[in-house]
């Protein structure tokens, strides 16, 4: 036995498709010949299960049916005034899609495309849940680097559920227009994800200097000022004004840590290879120290001791 | 040969027969022409069906108030129904006796 909210749900919007495909008719005819439906719809729910499309047919046939036998006029075909020509247009369109889809179909082994197509539905449903949790992070509505948190993860197994089961088993209901306005985003959301997928996993800054690029190696770098002391905390920034992203940020992030859009250098403070020996404590950045082994310019350095 | 288009021409005939002994709602009605043996019988086309013999004053309506659910509309024979039920009951027996007559002699 259904949840009477099932059941009443299902009554409702089949009688509202049934009432829709009878609006031409006046008000007055339409409810009287209605008026029984409710309860009909409801018996026939209660006696064998099934829903009521399967045991009545579909609610514009339905509709169609009572109509007749009550002797009203067929609904007038509905045409768009002066249009005659798209409508053949369309016609002639859906005709020659209908023989594309059996053409590919016979040349991947199926009658038609579409019954192959049919069989990914559910992969769909899944790829749609996905893409719209990607755009609800790529739109920052939750930031993005809480995606691990696990909000993330908790997100998009919430939506596969939530998409399957609308998918499989068509309930919750979903108004047509949300449900085309939810694919537009899922869509839309794939192929940000598709497109932008290096970014998404990015763990080092991308050297858009071309493919032979000498700095290619670089990990980190250690400025050292004219007299030979190291900096600290130095941005670099181009000709452009933009910085410079050179090197691997992750090195010396902990874990919970986003590299910083703008680097300073070194990244990893603590473990600067050219401090000095003699006594100097290894924890203080702030005092810069004449470093007497190491030749006074301004030289990348790999720094080994991570 | 397709019992659907028979029926078409006879579902009144069949709607007011069932009423004849004893009044019935919409589902009820459905199941008894069903269980009489016609099973092709369409649930909209009994419907509508009901509300056009209503419309043309062969039939009358009351309401059954139920406890348990929504209350049933109860269609019954007036006296102009009956006086339908007979004249297309002689109908129908003159045509089907025709048609026996018809096959009868070819087959």
């Amino acid at each position: 036995m259904t949840a009477p909210s099932d059941s009443s749900l299902e009554i409702d919007f089949y009688l509202e498709r049934v009432g829709a495909a009878l609006a031409d008719l006046p008000a007055d005819v339409r409810d009287d010949l209605m008026e029984d439906l409710p309860a009909h719809f409801a018996e026939v729910l209660e006696e064998q299960g099934g829903s009521l499309v399967e045991r009545l047919g579909p609610p514009a046939d339905y509709a169609a049916e009572l109509r007749a036998a009550a002797g009203l006029q067929s609904e007038p075909v509905r045409r768009v005034p002066g249009l005659p020509r798209l409508e053949a247009r369309i016609a002639r369109a859906r005709r020659w899609l209908g023989v594309l889809d059996a053409r590919a179909g016979v040349a991947i082994g199926y009658e038609r495309f579409s019954d192959f197509a049919r069989l990914l539905r559910p992969a769909w449903w899944i790829v749609r849940a996905v893409g719209l949790v990607a755009v609800v992070f790529a739109l920052d509505i939750i930031p993005r680097d809480r995606f691990d948190d696990p909000i993330g993860w908790v997100l998009v197994a919430a939506a596969v559920v939530v998409s399957v089961r609308i998918g499989a088993t068509g309930r919750p209901r979903i108004p047509r227009w949300a449900g085309y306005g939810a694919t537009a985003v899922a869509v839309i959301g794939v192929l940000t994800v598709a497109a932008n997928a290096d970014r998404f996993n990015s763990y080092t800054y991308t050297n858009d200097t071309g493919i032979n690029n000498p700095y290619g190696y670089i990990t980190d770098v250690y400025p050292v000022d004219r007299n030979g002391h190291p900096l600290d905390g130095v941005a670099l920034y181009d000709q452009n004004g933009n910085p410079i992203t050179i090197g691997d940020p992750w090195r010396c992030a902990t874990v919970d840590q986003q590299p910083p859009e703008v680097p300073t250098y070194p990244m990893c403070r603590q473990t600067n290879k050219l401090e000095p020996s003699a006594g100097a404590s290894p924890s203080a950045p702030a005092s810069p120290s004449v470093s007497a082994s190491v030749p006074v310019s301004v030289s990348p350095s790999v720094s080994a001791s991570r | 040969m397709d019992t659907t288009q028979l029926l078409k021409g006879v579902l009144d005939l069949a709607v007011l027969a069932v009423l004849r002994d004893e009044d019935g709602y919409g589902y009820d009605i459905l199941r008894r022409l069903r269980s009489a043996g016609l099973d092709d019988v369409g649930d909209a086309s009994v419907y509508g069906t009901l509300r056009r013999l209503f419309q043309a004053g062969t039939l009358t309506t009351y309401v059954v108030p139920s406890e348990s659910g929504p209350h049933r509309k109860y269609y019954a024979l007036n006296a102009a129904g009956r006086a339908q039920l007979a004249e297309s009951g002689k109908v129908w027996r003159g045509f089907a006796h025709t048609m026996d007559q018809l096959i009868g002699e070819t087959a």
